[in-house]
């Protein structure tokens, strides 16, 4: 008896009884939730509960709690994301249509085996004045939360998913992307609540702790989530999966019937730690196993040598199917990612050469370093996320494509990641500063302040530094802040620290300022030099000297001029090389701070050419293309390529002439 | 078989003509070859930049020189906005010409200079040439939209552009030959005959096809082979190219001459006219019949 006993406990309470992943906690775990979710695919809707434990880390009493109601961004035309983004977002269009809108709506909410706060709830609008926006909501606490206490809530919420133009929802043939799905805790931060609403160029911002998950879904659904499988129990028409995660910020999901799955072990090279890579692959990306699998290898190594130890032993990568590609593919979660197989295809690869499997592989990845662990506040400062990852990605990327390819050999020509990064930013340098809200940038200058200065801006800091400092930099600021919200400043510091130097000069210019710099080389204007002729000097000393009678040749002596131009605002220490007939060179440097400088060289060889920043260290400077400048044309190499344009050309006329 | 090759033998003896035609494309193509090479030896002659693509070329020069010279980028667009229309009359003039010449020389020698009869011809079938070509480029924008449906629409798409081509050459050949009017008319009332013969004609253009393809294979695993990292090399490739355009030139007159023969062999034999017979009127000057 007492064994049936012990069994019909065991039975019940095992799927519960979650294995502990970590032995101690790696974060504050502050926001602690157990979340239970029932998938009802007829009416694209979740019927779930969570369970939630926050603790009060701070000093002050805390007298009312907030949270996001993300999905209410999706909830009618009114709300500021739907306002902002004008209903785009990506390559999406919002689909009208009764069952397209989504919403979350809170049924109850309560201090478990205390109050009910339900009818306390508030919809507020701290970032705008549009009272129709129903994405944050605060709720008076009668009693405070004391500094170090904990609060433990109950919540019932319906969530109705929208169809997914905007990272999450449902599209076609039952698929599900399920994430911002649940009410959120804000961050209690200085003594107020980080809790900002939902964003057309926002994402998110949470504090860390351990999330399960309870799943149930219809049996013909395969079930994936950014957490680790604990157990799974059926009944004849549902599956239930149960799953933990610990010290993240986040919690997601994904249901669709015709997932292939297929799973990898990495093995983190000069370590013990291994780590188990799910894929969730939509119909007919099978065939890019082998891709994900070297770059996937490679990327765990590559992040792991530059930035420090990715502390989860799980990884789980949804190649969402077509239809869903841009909605749902290329975001990230902490511990997992989807990516953007479809455009990886044979056609994009071969045809038009680009690797955007590894681009957008690598990319989402470098989040879970940038956001998922060192949690910056994706909504006051996105640089600090878009483009740490973005940076990340250039290096892994010149690591794996090779430095000039990164992006791809597009119709044979190579195509870096800096390459394209300075297109967004070379046209548009001044549209703003980085570290400014993502919702006060203008959406013209979004991709810049984010993503693309971003990389520039740190990848000339790794040039100035060298790149085993900047290794360190990334180093001390990874270790220094993982389960951290690091701001800009805090950055900076640890720039400083390392380098043992203060570069203020260069941040308030390029990341606090919108300073530009274009240094080009103006005119090299070579003179001859013909000295005095006759007998100079007194008494033995007396010498004779003669003119140079040889105008023209290569033992002339010059006095040349070479003028050097900043056309931009800004300052940066630069080499310039100039060359004289005889291969002798001489490196000065130069700031570009006066606007104009002139080199005077006497007495010397013709000076043949002159080159700005020959390494390429300032990526800032936008225009390359007039960095130097020789006494004598060369056009070579333009022939090259326009001859090439003029046989294509024909070769376009020759088939004009077929139609007509 | 035997068609195939007397339009190779043909279009290989028609030297002045496909010297001409691969000449027009040249002359089309270079005002905008000229402007942006001159643009570029303008701006960036004096730098290091043609030394650096002698090295290598990536997409970042070119946007570059999109933003930073925006007269540059504004002259390139113009200049084929331009092209593009110098392209369309080069290519309506090129085509009446050749289809007109072509005729004539395949009667025997053509009397006059031969190009003062290429001009005239032409002026000759400019005009009607021209709406044809609207018709065609119509009719080929209409056949390539299954492609929208992915690429299992090539399946519709590519015989249907196939037959409009094929379509398209012999109308010409029928408007040449009997200096015709009536574009339209004569464009749809050809498709009967193109569709009865539509699997001779496809398998005879095949072989063009094919032939062209395995020209621009060879130009393209030339290309691949030689780096124009110097002024000879440079050289070089500029011939290849050229030979490149002087063959696809070659191969345009040969499915013309195919398409030709082809008509002639299989056209419809002109229905004889029956002959009138006149039945004798009422004639008093016929003696009456006993």
């Amino acid at each position: 008896m007492i064994e049936r006993v012990f069994l019909l406990f065991w039975t019940l309470t095992c799927p519960i009884l979650a294995q502990v992943l970590f032995e101690k906690p790696l974060s504050p775990r502050i926001a602690n939730y157990d979340l239970k979710a029932v998938l009802l695919p007829d009416a694209k809707a979740i019927d779930g509960s969570w369970t939630l434990r926050w603790q009060n880390r701070s000093e002050t009493p805390v007298t009312e709690l907030q949270f996001h109601l993300y999905l209410n961004a999706f909830k009618n035309e009114k709300s500021t994301f739907l306002t902002e983004s004008g209903g785009r977002h990506r390559a999406g269009t919002y689909e009208k249509g009764e069952i397209n809108w989504g919403y979350v709506d809170i049924r109850r909410i309560n201090i478990v085996g205390g109050e009910d706060l339900t009818d306390k709830i508030e919809y507020i609008h701290p970032d705008d004045d549009n009272a129709d926006d129903q994405t944050v909501i605060r709720i008076p606490l009668s009693k405070p939360v004391e500094p170090g206490a904990e609060i433990e809530l109950s919540c019932e919420f319906y969530s109705k998913l929208p169809r997914a133009y905007a990272r999450t929802g449902f599209g076609d043939d039952d698929f599900y992307f399920i994430g911002q799905w649940f009410p959120k805790i804000g961050v209690w931060q200085n003594n107020n609540w980080n809790c900002h609403q939902f964003h057309s160029n926002s994402e998110f911002f949470a504090d860390f702790g351990v999330y399960t998950m309870e799943l149930t879904v219809p049996k013909r659904f395969v079930v994936g989530a950014n957490a680790v499988l604990q157990n799974k129990t059926s009944t004849d028409s549902t599956d239930t999966y149960f799953y933990r995660q610990e010290d993240v910020i986040d919690a997601v999901w994904t249901a669709y019937p015709d997932y292939t799955e297929i799973k990898q072990e990495v093995n983190i090279r000069g370590t013990n730690h291994k780590i188990e890579v799910t894929y969730l692959l939509a119909p007919d990306r099978e065939a890019l196993k082998e891709r994900y699998f070297l770059a996937v290898d490679s990327m765990f190594n590559y992040y792991q040598e530059w930035f420090g130890s990715y502390p989860y032993s799980n990884l789980t990568i949804v190649d969402p199917p077509v239809g869903s590609e841009m909605t749902v593919g290329g975001m990230e979660y902490p511990t997992l990612i989807t990516t953007g197989g479809f455009f990886s295809s044979k056609m994009a690869t071969e045809l038009l050469g680009l690797n955007w499997l590894e681009v957008v592989t690598f990319h989402e990845f470098a989040h879970n370093y940038f956001q998922s662990l060192v949690a910056t506040n994706e909504f006051e400062e996105p640089w600090l996320d878009e483009g740490f990852t973005s940076y990340a990605e250039h290096r892994a990327l010149e690591r794996f494509c090779g430095e000039t390819t990164g992006y791809g050999n597009v119709l044979g020509m190579p195509f870096s990641s800096l390459d394209y990064h300075r297109m967004s930013y070379i046209p548009n340098p001044r549209g703003g500063t980085m570290p400014t809200k993502a919702w006060e940038i203008p959406t013209n200058f979004y991709q810049t302040a984010a993503y693309s200065k971003p990389v520039l801006v740190l990848t000339t800091l790794e040039r100035l530094l060298g790149t085993t400092m900047m290794n360190q930099v990334m180093r001390t600021y990874f270790e220094n802040w993982h389960f951290g919200h690091p701001r800009t400043e805090d950055f900076i510091a640890v720039v400083n620290q390392v380098a043992g130097r203060d570069l203020s000069w260069f941040f308030n210019q390029y990341v606090y300022g919108d300073q530009t710099i274009d240094l080009h080389a103006g005119s090299i204007i070579n003179t001859n030099f013909i000295p005095d002729e006759g007998w100079f000097g007194d008494g033995s000393e007396m010498q004779f000297s003669g003119g140079n009678k040889e105008e023209g040749s290569d033992s002339t002596i010059y006095r040349a001029k070479v003028r050097v131009y900043n056309d931009g605002t800004g300052t940066f220490p630069t080499d310039i090389v100039i060359h004289f007939a005889n291969g002798d060179s001489t490196v000065k440097q130069w700031d570009g701070s006066s606007g104009l400088i002139v080199y005077e060289f006497h007495n010397t060889p013709k000076v043949t050419s002159v080159a700005i920043d020959p390494l390429r260290k300032n990526l800032l400077d936008l225009n390359f293309s007039n960095n130097t400048r020789n006494v004598e044309a060369q056009s070579a190499g333009i022939s090259r390529y326009t001859l090439r344009f003029l046989f294509w050309l024909e070769y376009v006329l020759q088939f004009v002439m077929s139609l007509f | 078989m035997n068609i195939i090759l007397k339009s190779f033998k043909q279009a290989f003896s028609f030297y002045k003509l496909y010297f001409l035609v691969w000449f027009l494309s040249l002359l089309a193509a270079w005002p905008l070859f000229s402007a942006i090479q001159n643009a570029l030896a303008g701006n960036l002659g004096m730098t290091n930049v043609p030394g650096e693509w002698l090295q290598n070329f990536n997409l970042g020069y070119l946007f570059e020189i999109a933003v930073n010279q925006p007269s540059l980028a504004w002259m390139t667009t113009q200049g084929v906005r331009a092209t593009a229309i110098v392209f369309v009359l080069v290519a309506v003039l090129t085509s009446a010409g050749t289809f007109g010449i072509f005729r004539e020389l395949s009667k025997g020698p053509v009397d006059g200079r031969f190009l003062a009869n290429f001009l005239r011809l032409s002026g000759t079938f400019f005009g009607r040439f021209f709406r044809i070509g609207l018709w065609v480029v119509t009719c080929v924008l209409l056949a390539l939209l299954p492609l929208m449906a992915g690429s299992i629409g090539a399946i519709i798409a590519v015989p249907l552009v196939s037959f409009i081509l094929i379509n398209a050459d012999v109308t010409r050949i029928r408007v040449v030959e009997n200096g015709e009017k009536g574009m339209t008319r004569h464009f749809f009332t050809t498709m009967p005959f193109v569709l009865r013969n539509l699997g001779v004609f496809i398998g005879y253009y095949l072989v063009s096809v094919v032939t062209i393809a395995l020209g621009l294979g060879l130009y393209r695993l030339l290309d691949n082979f030689i780096t124009p990292a110097s002024v000879s090399l440079i050289f070089l490739m500029v011939m290849i190219q050229q030979s490149l355009i002087l063959f696809r030139s070659t191969m345009r007159i040969q499915i013309i001459s195919m398409a030709t023969m082809l008509y002639d062999k299989r056209k419809p034999l002109p229905v004889p006219e029956e002959p009138v017979i006149q039945l004798p009127t009422n004639d008093s000057t016929l003696p009456n019949p006993a």
